[in-house]
């Protein structure tokens, strides 16, 4: 099925200014040139056509109301149309500049049929403003040309030959030049070609062309490649009456999660990312995402994730005039054994995994996090942290304590800066400790100080700097630093040192 | 010693504040130090972003010299105060996580979140840790009130190095006992701090545990 939206500039810029009966149209430049891009349906009864130049319009029809281009709202406008359509099928995809395709070769039943889907599609888009084309085809050249080309909106399956026949050759979706260049040899249809020997066009006009003709007849399969990845699990729900309430949602995602559980129970998996979207009346789809730490199906344990990122989300939620529909997906699923679920490894795990989920629904999964360990000098690379939901398995602590012992690691500080500061240091002996510094606009007199602890950046990592020659000192009123000298002290004149941590 | 006593300490809110901001650091290491004696669950800090870029995240490594396992520690950063006190009260309410510690760089949280906080803690048996980095005034719900400064070790004779950690300990207020001021030192191999051996001050008396019950009253 292919929409075409095609007046998507003028209905745009109408939506934005208010809707408006008199002449309209959308310039900007092509070659040297301002040109009308795009014109609403009043400008055309005048006689305007795209491509006409800005200058030459304006001579016609002094009262004709212009606007410059905008391609990136068209194209955000587009995506929020094509994101809209996910309400019919999963499989959607955008077809720049103006059209969206989808395939709704699996669920027109739904909607008893074809041809009431269309209707349905029709009046709602209709309702947001928009001039549209539909025409539905067994493949996506054939519905493309139909909607463009003709007035048909379904193209029966066999038909698509005698349908295409008669039409211009850009109807193929060729470029320009190349219908261009079979105009100049008196190919003008997509009939003119039909019958022509194959070998001798490819070779005089390339590939492309075939292609899109073998394309649009079924002889070759051309898949629709989804915009969003299809989610393994849907379960989806239409109201007769819009809903709104924050408790309406909730308890519809639980009823949502409930079918969804008993299609992961089936498969055997369970959810590690949920997604709830909300289509609102007006067109606008919100989607809220969640994310677990370990596969879930329980539909409280789910609708709990929700009652969170509500809550975090409070003001960007906005029902409006109410959803008419919601879908559930499950956008990540995991392999989850049966017995997994309700008893868990350890009853304090799977307790510690629930508030985990619920702060990283509620703060982002970034802010929630635990540390894992690597075998390493460098600090930066010895501690890291990681989502606390991420599943990194072993978070190596135990062969970090072995590390440590075997290397005879310093003593390393309790909170550490991600950016080690610059002080100013002044150092008795050159390569010795500092006898004072400056962090901060505080001046430290230093009062005993251990070091230094030479650690090496990685040859790798070269422009990171050069070794860096540690000293954990203690000023006269028992502040503990870690500090550092960055270089080593023959190879500079004026070492540059650094704040890097604080020991309790 | 103090931190031995832990079980007085647990189900209820305590205030740990650096007397200095630069002295943050000590309050840390005696608030972790509080936390991994009081329990062997979890333990969830939790504060502002900015309290990370002024007085630096906390470090796996020093952690797990500071006798807290890095591998029952969760951190949350929240990017407001509101986000902190709420991070508190939901992991106080788990059951799998035994000390909470919220650090908060603002001061007058108010009696109404403490009161909060305080009942958290109390239902599940947790302990609530408020770090603060300057001593608050403000009325507060909390059992005690801690204010944490640093101490001039005593560096190794030989090598000049700077020696066990040291702290000055302040109780300010104490719901269980008497308020006081030690200086207490760390001690490595018992992973907890203890009395300074040169401290001779005569000190008073130990916080020990008033049975809440009858503090209550019939």
């Amino acid at each position: 099925m292919s929409l075409w939206f095609k007046r998507l500039s003028t209905d745009r810029v109408a939506r934005q200014q208010g809707r408006d009966p008199r002449p309209l149209a959308v310039f900007g430049k092509r070659g040297n040139a301002d040109c009308l891009t795009a014109i609403n349906a009043a400008a055309e009864r005048l006689g305007l056509h795209p491509g006409v130049t800005l200058s030459h319009a304006r001579a016609l029809h002094p009262d004709l109301a212009v606007v410059a281009e905008d391609a990136a709202a068209d194209a955000q406008l587009l995506d929020r149309l094509t994101g809209w359509c996910v309400r019919y099928t999963p499989l959607v995809s955008d077809d720049a500049p103006d059209g969206v395709l989808l395939d709704i070769g699996g669920c027109a039943h739904l909607f008893g049929g074809e041809q009431a889907l269309i209707d349905d599609l029709a009046a709602r888009v209709a309702g947001f403003g928009f001039t549209l084309r539909i025409a539905v085809a067994g493949t996506i050249g054939a519905a493309w040309a139909a909607a463009r080309y003709t007035a048909k909106t379904i193209v029966a399956s066999g038909d698509e030959r005698a349908m295409l026949a008669p039409l211009p050759l850009v109807a193929l979706r060729i470029p320009g030049e190349t219908a261009a260049t079979l105009a100049r040899v008196g190919l003008n249809r997509i009939g003119d070609t039909l019958d022509m020997p194959r070998a001798p066009l490819a070779a005089r006009f390339g590939p492309g062309l075939l292609r899109q003709l073998d394309r649009a007849l079924g002889k070759e399969s051309e898949p629709l490649e989804p915009r969003l990845p299809v989610a393994p699990y849907i379960a989806e729900q239409r109201f007769a009456e819009p809903i709104a309430r924050e408790e309406d949602v909730l308890a519809i995602t639980e009823r949502l999660a409930g079918r969804l559980k008993i299609l992961l129970e089936r498969g055997g998996d369970g959810a590690r990312h949920v997604e709830l979207a909300l289509f609102r009346t007006d067109g606008a789809v919100q989607r809220i995402a969640a994310g677990t730490s370990r596969p879930i199906r329980d539909p409280g344990e789910i609708r709990a994730l929700f009652v969170e990122r509500l809550a975090a989300l409070a003001d960007e939620v906005d029902p409006g005039f109410g959803y008419d529909m919601a879908r559930l997906s499950v956008t990540c699923a995991e392999p989850c054994p049966p017995e997994q679920i309700g008893l868990g490894g350890s009853e304090d795990q799977a307790e510690l995994d629930r508030l985990v989920d619920r702060l990283s629904a509620r703060l982002g999964a970034r802010r929630v996090t635990r540390m894992i360990a690597h075998d390493s000098h460098i600090p930066e690379l010895a501690s890291v942290t990681v989502p606390a939901q991420t599943d990194a398995g072993d978070d190596g602590w135990t062969a970090y304590r072995n590390f440590r012992e075997s290397e005879g690691l310093s003593p390393r500080p309790l909170r550490l800066f991600a950016r080690p500061e610059p002080i100013e240091a002044i150092a008795s002996v050159p390569d010795g400790p500092p006898a004072r510094f400056r962090w901060r606009r505080a001046q430290h007199e230093v009062a005993a100080a251990e070091g230094p602890e030479r650690i090496e950046n990685t040859w790798w990592n070269e422009e990171e700097g050069v070794a860096r020659d540690y000293f954990r000192v203690e000023d006269t009123n028992g502040l503990r630093f870690w500090l550092y000298r960055a270089g080593l002290y023959r190879d500079t004149t004026e070492p540059r040192w650094f704040m890097h941590g604080l020991f309790a | 010693m103090f931190c031995a006593a832990g079980g007085p300490l647990r189900g209820a809110l305590h205030e740990i504040a650096a007397a200095r901001e630069s002295e943050i650091a000590a309050a840390t290491g005696f608030a972790l130090a509080l936390a991994a004696r009081a329990t062997s669950r979890a333990v969830l800090w939790t504060g502002e972003d900015m309290a990370c870029a002024e007085s630096g995240a906390l470090h796996g490594p020093g952690l797990d010299l500071f006798g807290l396992a890095p591998e029952r520690f969760l951190a949350v950063q929240a990017a407001h105060p509101r986000d902190v006190l709420w991070t508190m009260e939901e992991a106080l309410r788990c059951a799998a996580v035994g000390a909470v510690i919220g650090e908060f760089r603002r001061s007058g949280l108010g009696l109404t979140a403490t009161r909060r906080l305080s009942l958290a803690a109390a239902s599940n048996h947790g302990i609530a840790l408020l770090l603060r980095t300057t001593p608050d005034v403000e009325p507060s719900a909390a059992a005690t009130r801690w204010v944490i400064g640093a101490a001039p070790s005593a560096p190794h004779a030989a090598s000049h190095a700077p020696g066990s950690p040291r702290i000055e300990a302040q109780l300010v207020r104490n719901r269980f006992g008497e308020p006081g001021t030690w200086t207490l030192e760390w001690n490595d191999d018992e992973r907890n701090f203890a009395r300074a051996p040169a401290d001779r001050e005569p000190v008073v008396q130990a916080a020990f545990d008033r049975p809440r019950r009858a503090a209550a009253g019939p």
